[in-house]
């Protein structure tokens, strides 16, 4: 039984590997005016290297000079005082022989938190987001495939930051295939995060002399699979239409152990699974004027996420009890003079334990809307206000009584727009003023009684910052 | 109102799944005070530690370390939840739980788990749950019948601070001294400082003593082993600051000079020295600190409805805290609408005169934790057979000399209303978390008939039975932490011959009133523990309200023994002459009482059997 549960965690790999041979029937058979093993030189075939990014940089006080800080008590929520992270976007890449398809690697680099001119500290955290091969075109007009270390994501609703329904984190191998108004996605992959219930090792002696040995003891990759379906409405070349996409996830943990030295105590851990499944509505009018529904229902591991390892087990050790249930909203609305922004989510999520805690039990939700007005083609004014509340179902273990944290925030921020206007126009130069009423919940919650920031209801936050992307491998 | 807004918000976003927003609470909010006990003589308390009972959850299981028994082990409040079905088959009726406060994590490599090593007195241990969990854990167990006892600590804190003696503000531990003739090498340390009899331990350098020593609390927020908590313990005044204590009876112990310490000394330790561990005594003299135990412990009792307190180091603790802490506490329940409220304490020693002057009186503690009984009863009569059963005799004699006679103001009362007295309210055990074990101390042959007598006069004897948790399941560690075994390692088995004999008692206890209720009344007890007729036999009645039960032990390990002196003399009952009697434990013998109401029942070794009139064989409600 388990050894078909991994089996089918990976045949969505498999499927992508199968596709290969299928890209060899369309190759073309004259030789190519070079020599096989290395990508060919720019001047042949459009090949070439390309550079993309994504950034933002920022900087705020609060009202009393201090280092301005977000008070958001949802999981996703207003992005104004986000701290800096960076994405360089490199690609390489061009056509296949003389034929319509191309190949691709993308490799994007990343920079979260503080940089080295705020903290001095010359360095920086760094990561990398994206590392894959991709063909296009290759053997079958339409389908896309890749192999490596990738983001996978859908649509986001920009005002939180926030991928509600299909983002995954994995190194594996997928496949997409453009039929007429049908685009089918699957992907299969797996991470091994760096947690005790996943990954850990012992030491032990060296046989004979030498330094001691480490013996791995767990070793737990979760192995993901996902496919997603989506089926676009309306009549072609008009600017309106709408598409509906049916999305699905499968999680799978094999079975393990914990050793606890020196006893050389043994825990069994058992096999764990999740879902997730998922709908997105999407409809728009224009290009940037959209609407866009989600609903998302997560079970187990699914529940917890592809980068949470497994907690709030239940008395198997499993995850089986986890759920998380959401609706979220995203739109957009464009003219010439103003463009409004909106967003909203409802999530309900209660772990497997059979504890209630305030961690792992809870119902939160938020409002935000976010209109701009035009001045003029470069310069633009925009209003933030949102409304957020988290309802836990748990006590909090100091206060010894159940919070409801509520923040209600309202923004302003003159905006500098050197492509023209538009809500999503990068990139952009603003100010932000930012006020923040918190409710008595909302500051327990954020804040120790001991931290500064624990003493006031009313917090503003004054900043700048700067937005760009261009040429983005965000998806 | 807030699941209102949700709503509304939800159906701004076209959300479906609003049926979440009913069920986002599962904890129960109609938490209220109840009054549950009608007479706490009808219960059976089982005392438990809670990290050694069910591990209910494995997420809060941080720190555990399952190879000593002295790291948290993982038990939980939700493992008490889950295991209900268990105690209720046991029989037992009402929970004494190990506290539920915020202790510091860990100390010296060994772990808080117990409770008694205090760090916040108002919030609850993580290790445990949360405060939904200890309500749902009351809750849940008052639905069932049972009733919750809190264990409270008045007498220390944990390890909080140490004594700054050299003045450089860091925990030294310091060798004095060349070791030779003149001064012989003495450790010192900061942590712990041996005792001050003159006073609060002082500072010194190399220039002498310069006053008293200032005490830092140690920050180590990553074991919580922080400055006490409510803020107004971070008083160093509240603390006695005398050193530790290597004395816990008041008196001179003759036989052991290396711990000689006159009688003022010793009783200067007792009360204001800190316990093993660098515990730190709070000096409970002052109003303040009274006032603050007093509501920092009612605030559990209206937070989570508990039906008692157990009481740690009684006797470390003076009597004026104790004379004005426990009325507080009644008073306060009573004006919660609570009543029956009971506490009662744990004075670890054998001296009836020293443990039953924290029971009398109309003010302080309704009853003790019976640890001279222990000692004089379990151990030297029925364990070991070293002394007739006249000590028994001698032991009820204690009681009504020693122990409370007058009802406590708002104490304790019967089912009809009368007040009771400690004397009616004596917690009777075999063992405790610190003692070790009565299959550790007794390994004899008859080891297990050994419990079961010991058991048997527990629950028919006046007062009410604890049972240590893991007795059921003939668990035989010695002293502390090995007495502290993991209870889920036994599988929570039902089916064992000790669990299935608790368990006949309980019923045979609540199916006969009188060995609730009764009052009781020796028939027989033998100085005798050699081959004499009667040797080892005591034999007792219970009598409430003219229905009578009798009970008659042969704790002789050797031959069986009747209630026939060898002078010929014989045991006398207060049943009407010619009453046929029924052994209801066990094998239904008959015994009839004579014409003078005489009786010579003759029972096997290490046997007890527990008589009714024939026509009560069904029961007494």
């Amino acid at each position: 039984m388990k050894q078909r549960r991994h089996l089918a965690s990976w045949c969505s790999f498999l499927l992508v590997l199968l596709c290969a041979p299928l890209a060899a029937l369309g190759d073309d058979d004259k030789p190519l005016p070079r020599q096989i093993g290395s990508p060919p030189p720019p001047e042949v075939t459009g090949t070439g290297f390309s550079f993309g990014s994504y950034g933002r940089v920022g900087i705020g006080i609060d009202g009393r000079g201090h280092s301005g800080y977000d008070v958001n008590v949802v999981s996703h929520g207003s992005r104004l005082e986000l701290p800096p992270y960076l994405e360089l976007d490199l690609y390489y890449g061009g056509q296949i022989g003389n034929t319509d398809a191309r190949w691709r690697v993308i490799l994007a680099t990343a920079f979260d938190g503080q940089i080295f001119h705020y903290t001095g500290t010359f360095a920086s955290r760094f990561g990398v987001r994206n590392a894959y091969v991709e063909t296009d075109g290759l053997g079958v007009k339409g389908l896309n495939i890749w192999a490596g270390s990738r983001q996978l994501r859908g649509d986001d609703i920009y005002l939180l930051n926030y991928w509600p329904l299909d983002n995954l984190n994995t190194v594996g191998a997928g496949a997409s295939l453009y039929r007429e108004r049908l685009y089918l996605q699957i992907h299969g992959g797996a991470n091994r995060l760096d947690d005790a219930t996943q990954f850990d090792t012992v030491t032990l002696p060296a046989r004979g002399l030498g330094p001691p040995v480490q013996a791995v003891v767990t070793d737990r990759p979760r192995s993901i699979g996902s496919f997603k379906a989506t089926y676009f409405l309306g009549p072609k070349n008009v600017q309106w239409g709408a598409k509906v996409s049916v999305y699905g996830e499968f999680h799978f943990l094999p079975t393990g152990q914990r050793v606890y030295l020196p006893q050389q105590r043994t825990e069994k851990l058992p096999a764990d699974t999740g879902w997730v499944a998922g709908l997105q509505l999407g409809g728009w009018l224009r290009p940037f004027t959209f609407v866009n529904l989600w609903f998302r229902s997560a079970g187990g591991l699914g529940a917890l996420g592809e980068l949470t390892p497994q907690r709030g087990v239940d008395l198997t050790r499993r995850t089986a009890a986890t759920r998380e249930y959401l609706g979220a909203l995203s739109l957009n609305y464009e003219t010439q003079w103003i463009g409004v922004q909106g967003a909203a989510f409802v999530r309900r999520y209660k772990d497997a334990s059979p504890g209630s805690y305030q961690r792992d039990n809870y119902l939160e939700g938020i409002l935000i809307v976010r209109p701009h007005i035009y001045l003029s083609k470069y310069f633009q004014v925009a209003n933030e206000y949102s409304f957020q509340q988290r309802q836990y179902g748990g006590f909090d273990p100091e206060a010894n009584r159940r919070l409801t944290p509520r923040v209600f925030r309202a923004s302003i921020f003159p905006i500098v727009a050197p492509f023209g206007r538009g809500t999503y126009s990068r990139p952009i130069i603003y100010g932000v003023f930012t006020y923040s009423r918190l409710s008595e919940d909302a500051r327990t919650q954020l804040f120790d009684p001991n931290d500064v920031r624990y003493t006031s209801k009313n917090v503003l936050y004054l900043g700048l910052g700067a937005e760009w992307w261009f040429n983005s491998s965000y998806r | 109102m807030s699941c209102r807004s949700l709503r509304a918000l939800a159906a701004f976003a076209l959300v479906p799944a609003l049926g979440a927003c009913l069920d986002v609470n599962p904890v129960q909010d109609d938490f209220k005070i109840t009054s549950n006990v009608v007479d706490w003589r009808d219960e059976v308390i089982y005392q438990l530690l809670v990290d050694r009972f069910g591990n209910g959850d494995y997420n809060n299981d941080q720190g555990v370390d399952p190879s000593g028994l002295a790291r948290y082990q993982g038990g939980d409040w939700q493992g008490v939840i889950d295991h209900l079905d268990y105690l209720e088959a046991l029989g037992v009726t009402a929970l004494w739980i190990s506290p539920v406060i915020r202790n510091v994590d860990t100390d010296a490599n060994v772990d808080g788990y117990h409770g008694y090593w205090a760090q916040d007195f108002t919030l609850t241990n993580p290790h445990m749950g949360d405060l939904a969990k200890l309500r749902e854990l009351v809750n849940t167990a008052h639905a069932r019948g049972f009733k919750v006892i809190l264990d409270i600590v008045a007498n220390h804190v944990g390890q909080l601070f140490y004594y700054d003696i050299n003045g450089n503000g860091f925990p030294d531990e310091t060798l004095y001294g060349s070791g030779g003739d003149s001064t012989e090498v003495q450790r010192v340390t900061e942590y712990d400082p041996d005792f001050n009899r003159n006073g609060r331990i002082q500072a010194r350098t190399s220039l002498g003593e310069s006053g008293d020593a200032q005490i830092r609390f140690i920050y180590l927020p990553e074991i919580h082993r922080m400055p006490p908590m409510p803020i107004e313990f971070q008083n160093p005044n509240w603390y006695y600051r005398r050193g530790r204590t290597v004395h816990f009876d008041p008196y001179v112990d003759p036989f052991n000079p290396a711990r000689s310490c006159d009688a003022q000394c010793a009783l200067a330790q007792t009360l204001y020295g800190d316990f093993p561990g660098g515990l730190k005594d709070v000096n409970t003299d002052r109003p303040d600190v009274q006032r603050a135990f007093v509501d920092v412990y009612m605030r559990w009792v209206e937070l989570a409805d508990f039906d008692a307190f157990r009481i740690d180091t009684l006797k470390h603790v003076d009597h004026p805290f104790w004379e004005y802490f426990a009325p507080q506490i009644r008073a306060r329940t009573k004006a919660l609408g609570k009543k029956n409220f009971f506490m009662f304490g744990e004075a670890f020693d054998g001296r009836d005169d020293l443990v039953g002057s924290f029971t009398t009186g109309t003010k302080q503690v309704d009853s003790a934790f019976f640890f001279p009984q222990k000692f004089a009863v379990i151990d030297r009569v029925i364990k070991y057979g070293q002394e007739g059963t006249t000590s028994i005799e001698n032991q009820f004699r204690a009681r009504l000399n020693f122990y409370g006679r007058q009802p406590k103001d708002n104490g304790p009362v019967a089912a009809d209303g009368t007040p009771l007295t400690t004397q009616q309210l004596m917690v009777n055990f075999l063992d405790n978390h610190d003692i070790a074990r009565f299959l550790y101390q007794y390994k004899g042959a008859d080891a297990i008939p050994a419990l079961h007598q010991a058991l048997t006069f527990l629950f028919t004897e006046d007062g009410i039975p604890c049972v240590y948790y893991g007795t059921e399941q003939q668990f035989s560690g010695g002293n502390d932490p090995a007495n502290r075994e993991r209870l889920w390692d036994s599988g929570y088995n039902t089916t064992g011959e000790t669990f299935r004999w608790i368990r006949t008692l309980s019923d045979m206890r609540k199916k006969f009133r009188p060995l609730r209720r009764g009052n009781l009344d020796i028939r027989w007890s033998t100085p005798r523990i050699g081959d004499e007729s009667d040797a080892g036999i005591f034999a007792f009645e219970r009598n409430d309200g003219g229905k009578r039960v009798l009970v008659v032990m042969n704790v002789n390990t050797r031959h069986a023994s009747s209630t026939q002196a060898p002078d010929g003399s014989r045991m006398t009952l207060s049943f009407p002459p010619g009453t046929v009697l029924v052994n209801v434990l066990g094998d239904n013998d008959i015994a009839q009482t004579g014409f003078d109401g005489s009786a010579v029942i003759t029972v096997p070794p290490r046997t007890t059997r527990v008589y009714v009139a024939q026509e009560d064989r069904d029961g007494i409600p």
